[in-house]
């Protein structure tokens, strides 16, 4: 490992272009929601800085039930989409050949938009679609409304399954990056000192992994928290995703109420910086031993 | 006994997320599939010729959103390349601070932000125009460039660059023959990543965008929504395609044109080939 | 305290052969090594002894039991690796307890023989640290540690010198020498530095190209080496060329020597070797500036052609006729490029080398 070098002026240079568009776009833009999320909204006419946007907010039945179905619905797509994910890597791992076809096929999804995974979901899942079809085939259901309505409803199973779809193979693919790195001959090691396969799994696999599953899982997490298209288009009515849900608010004709929007818009945020200062505060310890053995 | 187990258990969670897309495929070159069939009961291309029609709306669409993304590649490219030089060469006063910065578009939602800035591009009048959607799809990718760059300048350091300098390479030649093939694998990941991200983009561009400027998957919406499951599917199928292409695309060229031109690249894509 | 027997070795990688017919056997609580330029199949040995890689032919018993499709965790044959392979994410303490750990020992015992063992290699104070926060020298006790913990059968020490820099190797040997000898464990020791192996082991097995050259004290590997390669790899040596004339005694270029003793069986196609430090040089000077004749009988006249002060030793190139050869003398040496000097060896110091 290299000396990091110290310069006074060189890195603020090369940091400029990028930082003037992420303070231009992101941070003004985060800044403008929060102002406006307290009420300060000069152009139409709002100068009261106020919590009570935030108090109505978090007072109205259905910002409450969008929130809870925004964080089980990530929370539950995320951890199914991390189990899977992470077996995959591990039964991969485990072979003698490395399955290159295998390996681009799964890289697939990854390129695959939400919103083609929300059709997909639809396809398949619907009370029409390809497993409802098989049900019929296989003599388990009559007919297309025997099925379980998955789609757009209240438990946001569609959702779920369009996030399992498109965050397993993310996952998959980081985790199994990591795994692929960590040397055989580590593995050799603890052989040698006795560990049976599913020793190597728990003491070596694993442990060396969690940092990089943990990571994955919360971009994953804040990801699906966050996002816009998948509950919009697989989503129930009643309760509605936040994003959605702050949208609706947005679009609302009366200006006056953007600072709900802006309100709801910054709990979606405040709730995945809380995950990323959770990240590392779990994993300040690994720091020092990932330098080196 | 264990080993093959555990390879059925690969092969089958494998499939049940590569088969799904076989929906697509089937979707988009059926006229008719009523319900209970298994099978399509009429195959055509009614659905991919609507979208390949001359002068269609499809078409414009798709070259509006190739361009964009084309744009939003080259010029995260340009801002990350540098930003992840610093970060990952040097050590100066805010580092950590601006490195939180430079990831949390990763964590904060896009929602939050677009209507955030979205009054002030109102005013500046970038709502509605190419530019604006263009600016807004630079933030959410800006994470992927400045990791992937700011890893590849940790591993690599900067000695090549500084034996080029001693040996009389200026700075823009030092950049162009040394520097930028060290870094070239990480340029297609990222370019990749970024390309895939900002052409998959539908909530930004559509509330930038205003409906004005009119991308592939704003197009596609209105058919997933309604259920018509031939056009959803067939403008998914050309919109997985074009991605493809765009990523074998991307790839080929600057590996062609750097083992052309470069000793350097060629041994580190040996190295690196697997 | 447990005794090793290889019987007949084979190993092929990429159809070429890396270890050839092997066999070896190591006594109980007997330290050996085995010594070779790197790539002459030593580390492929041990890691077929650990059971890491599978020999193609031949067999391998420990203690007597044959360890043929016994998986490497059940052999109790157990590596320290020449680059530690260490546990990042675990704790020095951790790292030496995985071996227990994995034979499930109850937690009470386990505590109990780290906090001994960390004491056995003066680590009492490292348990908590990691890996990445201990120096080279200590990675490599807790490597050693987390093998011994275990009680091996055979322990297999992979280089175990070679990431040192001198100080700390001299260390180090001493420190595995003590461990060695207060536990009694059958220690093989793969190392590519003669000196490493001529002062820890009671055998030394020397290997080029995947064979098993020689195996023997180290005096004998040393004085009697079977082989121009062998007495290569101990040092620098010279070949003295010699004729066996009608009258029994045996004429070489720095003395005729009576065909007895060292050399009562030296057959025509032999080697004569003579290592730098056997040779003497001396030098009489009758007054005029001429070199005289010393009192050492049997030497023969040559000339200085280069001096090398290397410290405590002086090395010099001396011709004589057509042969040029290497001797050493402790200090300075009170010779000069150009003179003339006598040279003589001892009849004990010739080696005979089939």
């Amino acid at each position: 490992m290299f000396q990091l070098k110290k310069s006074s002026i060189k890195p603020y240079i090369y940091l400029l272009p990028v930082m003037s568009i992420l303070i231009f776009v992101f941070t003004l833009g985060l800044g403008i929601s929060i102002l406006q999320s307290l009420g300060y909204h000069p152009g139409i006419g709002l100068y009261e800085v106020t919590l009570d946007y935030y108090r109505e907010v978090f007072q109205s039945a259905g910002f409450f039930s969008g929130l809870i179905f925004s964080l089980r619905v990530s929370m539950i797509s995320t951890v199914i989409a991390a189990v899977i994910g992470v077996s995959l890597a591990y039964l991969l791992v485990m072979q003698k050949k490395d399955y290159r076809g295998l390996q681009a096929l799964l890289k697939l999804p990854i390129i695959v938009p939400h919103l083609v995974a929300a059709f997909l979901i639809f396809t398949l899942f619907s009370q029409s679609g390809m497993i409802a079809r098989l049900g019929v085939l296989l003599g388990i259901i009559e007919e297309s409304r025997d099925f379980p309505a998955l789609i757009f409803d209240s438990q946001g199973i569609g959702i779920i399954l369009a996030y399992v779809w498109k965050g397993t193979p993310f996952i998959f693919l980081i985790v199994y990056q990591v795994l692929r790195s960590i040397e055989q001959d580590m593995v050799e090691a603890a052989r040698n000192l006795g560990a049976r396969g599913s020793d190597v799994f728990f003491w070596i696999f694993l442990p060396l992994s969690l940092p990089s599953v943990f990571s994955t899982f919360i971009i994953l997490f804040a990801f699906s928290f966050g996002s816009y298209e998948i509950p919009f288009l697989l989503g129930p009515t009643t309760p509605r995703a936040l994003p959605v849900l702050a949208y609706i608010e947005y679009t609302n004709p009366d200006w006056t109420n953007r600072p709900y929007a802006m309100a709801m818009n910054m709990v979606l945020a405040g709730i995945s910086v809380m995950l990323v200062w959770l990240y590392h505060w779990v994993f300040k310890r690994y720091q020092h031993h990932r330098k080196g053995r | 006994m264990e080993r093959s187990l555990s390879r059925i258990l690969l092969i089958i969670l494998s499939l049940s997320l590569i088969l799904p897309l076989l929906m697509i495929l089937m979707w988009s070159v059926t006229v008719s599939w009523p319900f209970p069939e298994i099978f399509p009961r009429e195959l055509g291309l009614r659905g991919l010729r609507t979208i390949f029609q001359p002068g269609s709306r499809a078409l414009d669409s798709l070259i509006t959103s190739i361009r964009i993304s084309v744009f939003v590649t080259i010029l995260t490219l340009a801002i990350t390349i540098p930003g992840g030089k610093a970060l990952g060469l040097y050590e100066f006063p805010g580092k950590g601070f601006i490195k939180i910065i430079v990831l949390a578009p990763l964590i904060v939602s896009p929602v939050a932000i677009g209507m955030g800035i979205h009054g002030t591009f109102i005013r500046l009048g970038l709502t509605n125009t190419e530019l604006g959607v263009i600016l807004i799809h630079i933030v959410p990718v800006i994470p992927y460039g400045i990791r992937i760059f700011t890893n590849i300048f940790e591993l690599v350091g900067d000695q090549l660059e500084e034996q080029g300098k001693v040996l009389g390479a200026g700075s823009f030649q030092t950049f162009m023959h040394i520097t930028l093939p060290t870094i070239m694998p990480g340029i297609i990941s990222a370019g990749s990543m970024i390309f895939i991200i900002s052409f998959s983009q539908y909530f930004l561009t559509f509330l930038i965008g205003g409906g004005s400027v009119q991308t592939f998957p704003l197009l596609m919406v209105p058919y997933i929504q309604s259920g018509d499951r031939m056009m959803a599917a067939s403008y998914s199928l050309v919109f997985i395609v074009v991605a493809l292409l765009a990523l074998l695309g991307i790839e080929k060229m600057l590996r062609l044109y750097y083992s052309k031109n470069s000793g350097i690249a060629g041994v580190f894509y040996t190295k690196n080939s697997d | 305290m447990k005794e090793v027997l290889l019987q007949n070795i084979n190993k092929f990688y990429d159809g070429e052969e890396t270890i050839k017919n092997l066999t070896l056997k190591v006594e109980k609580g007997e330290m050996i090594s085995l010594l070779g330029p790197s790539g002459c199949g030593k580390t492929t040995t041990l890691k077929i002894i650990a059971g890491l890689v599978e020999a193609d032919q031949g067999k391998i018993f420990i203690d007597g039991k044959s360890m043929d499709h016994l998986p490497t965790q059940k052999r109790g044959a157990v590596i320290v690796f020449q680059d530690h392979r260490l546990f990042p994410h675990m704790t020095v303490g951790a790292n030496i307890e995985f071996g227990l750990r994995m034979k499930r020992v109850p937690k009470s015992i386990r505590r109990k023989k780290v906090q001994e063992m960390l004491q056995f290699v003066g680590l009492e104070k490292q348990g908590g640290k990691f890996p990445g926060q201990i120096s080279g020298g200590q990675k490599q006790r807790v490597a050693i540690a987390r093998g011994l913990i275990v009680d091996p059968a055979v322990l297999l020490l992979d280089e175990p010198f070679s990431n040192l820099d001198q100080r700390l190797k001299e260390e180090m040997r001493s420190f595995i020498v003590d461990i060695q000898r207060k536990l009694k464990i059958t220690t093989i020791l793969v190392t590519h530095d003669k000196e490493d192996a001529l002062i820890t082991s009671s055998k030394i097995g020397v290997m080029f190209d995947g064979e098993l050259k020689q195996y023997g004290t180290p005096e004998e590997l040393y004085e009697a080496p079977n082989s121009l390669a062998v007495a290569r790899f101990f040092g620098e040596i010279n070949e003295i060329p010699y004729k066996t004339i009608d009258d029994g005694k045996i004429h070489t270029a720095i003395g005729i020597y009576e065909k007895d003793g060292r050399l009562a069986e030296l057959e025509e196609t032999d080697k004569l070797l003579l290592r730098p430090e056997a040779i003497f040089l001396s030098k009489e000077d009758d007054g005029s500036g001429n070199t005289i004749r010393s009192e050492i009988g049997n030497s023969v006249l040559g000339k200085v052609n280069h001096r090398t002060f290397a410290g405590e030793k002086t090395y010099y190139e001396v011709d004589i006729d057509s042969l040029r050869i290497r001797g050493s003398v402790i200090g300075k040496g009170a010779f000069q490029t150009g003179e003339s000097v006598f040279v003589h060896a001892a009849k004990e110091s010739l080696i005979v080398c089939k």
